[in-house]
């Protein structure tokens, strides 16, 4: 009896904690609508995140428009994330679509955005989406990631803390690297002839100046004149190497590096991460760096 | 016996223009070398007369300044908490970028290092890195 009276109370214990929210019990499942975005939400998830990635490395995000296996695979997630920025013009028609069971994040809409002119500008609504390519702008983005899934699965609040702040140190490291890196290059060198311009962030954080064959956006061909005008400015600039991409047809390029005598400087990632070594956003930043600071020097 | 004199003074013309000739490649060369751009194509190198100037909150045991990877001014014996050195370096209209890395003793807390730069006498730019222990980064100079 005095035994059973003991065990009671343990008893009402065990039925507590097994009731209680297991800390790693909660997924979030989340569909992303860039390259970038997808290994971060992995990064600093980590196993509490189900990713679905909708734009893969090699789509070309200005190109993307959603399948409607890719609505149905936004409709069961309850978090989308966007780069924003105006990239994802379609975001109005998703969220309608979906019927807006999913939260939609547009990370960019947390930092500052550089302005556009020109023939692009309606486009975008004159900000320029290509942020990823400032490490101060891709730690603003892990912070935001990370208090989104903190606000959606505030259980495992530690995990995700603490996988963000290793990641926040690797951005650092990884920016002090392309600092040194890019300092091997004197900065009357620093000229960036490029598929499109989606390198200004890039271009403002290390002191480039951008000459691009197409506008923010890949969806129109230069025009000859605009190529003309490119050449003589080349020429003019003693710009050493023209930089194609994972993405672009590297033909008018081509006609460029004829033309001008500049060598062609190789493949940059502009749009996302590729595969293989650039599969991954240090992997991605290293290989532009070291692509860039190798041919203009 | 002695020639015609039209004869003489044609061939007094005739040599002196023949010495000519090598004096004349060798001041044109020379003259043409002098624009000749570098081989490499790009702008001739603007080179400045820089006054460098380190300062710090605590005596380091070394500090290196570095330009495009090349060390322009190191030492291990500091003596004073500032120090200074006039050098000549490139130093195009875009400014320059410049590694600096101090080490302190051991057991050294949070301090900071400060390096200035004037080009051509202009006013000097000065920027500050904080750290303990040793600090490794990039600075940027107008």
């Amino acid at each position: 009896m005095k035994t059973l009276r003991l065990l009671k109370p343990l008893a009402a214990l065990a039925a507590l904690l097994a009731a209680a929210p297991c800390a790693s019990a909660g997924t979030i499942t989340v569909a992303s609508l860039s390259t970038i975005l997808t290994e971060m939400a992995h990064t600093i998830g980590g196993d509490h995140v189900i990713v679905v990635p909708l734009v893969k490395a090699g789509m070309d995000p200005h190109e993307y428009e959603p399948q409607p296996d890719d609505l149905r695979k936004a409709s069961d997630s309850q978090l989308i994330l966007a780069t924003g920025k105006h990239l994802e013009n379609y975001l109005p028609k998703l969220s309608e679509s979906t019927g807006g069971k999913a939260a939609v994040l547009q990370v960019g809409d947390a930092f500052p955005s550089l302005k556009i002119t020109g023939e692009d500008a309606p486009k975008t609504g004159g900000l320029d989406p290509h942020w990823w390519h400032s490490i101060p702008n891709m730690k603003v983005a892990v912070k935001t990631v990370r208090d989104e899934f903190i606000k959606l699965d505030p259980a495992n609040k530690a995990d995700f803390t603490q996988n963000a702040a290793a990641e926040l140190s690797k951005l650092d490291a990884l920016n002090q690297w392309a600092r040194k890196e890019i300092s091997k290059l004197p900065r009357d060198k620093r000229k960036l002839v490029t598929s499109h311009d989606a390198f200004q962030y890039f271009a403002r954080d290390y002191g480039f100046t951008i000459y691009p064959i197409e506008g923010v956006t890949t969806e129109d061909e230069p025009s000859s004149r605009k190529i003309a005008d490119l050449i003589d400015t080349i020429k003019a600039q003693k710009v050493k190497a023209v930089f194609f991409e994972n993405i672009e047809n590297p033909k008018v390029i081509q006609e460029i590096t004829q033309e001008t005598g500049a060598k062609v400087g190789g493949e940059l990632y502009a749009d996302g991460l590729g595969t293989g070594e650039e599969g991954t956003y240090d992997g991605m930043f290293r290989h532009n760096v070291t692509t860039i600071v190798n041919s203009l020097q | 016996m002695h020639g015609s004199p039209l004869l003489r003074t044609l061939t007094v013309i005739a040599l002196l223009l023949l010495a000519g000739i090598p004096l004349w490649r060798m001041t044109h060369e020379a003259a043409a070398e002098s624009v000749i751009p570098p081989a490499t194509g790009a702008a001739p190198e603007r080179r400045s007369q820089v006054h460098l100037e380190v300062g710090f909150a605590q005596k380091p045991l070394r500090f290196a300044i570095s330009y495009l990877g090349k060390t322009i001014w190191e030492s291990d014996m500091v003596t004073d908490l500032t120090e200074q050195k006039d050098i000549t370096m490139p130093y195009p209209k875009e400014g320059v970028d410049l590694e600096y890395q101090v080490t302190w003793p051991p057991g050294t807390q949070q301090t900071a290092a400060r390096l200035s730069v004037a080009p051509n006498d202009a006013e000097p730019v000065e920027k500050t890195l904080w750290g303990a222990g040793q600090v490794d980064d990039v600075l940027s100079f107008p």
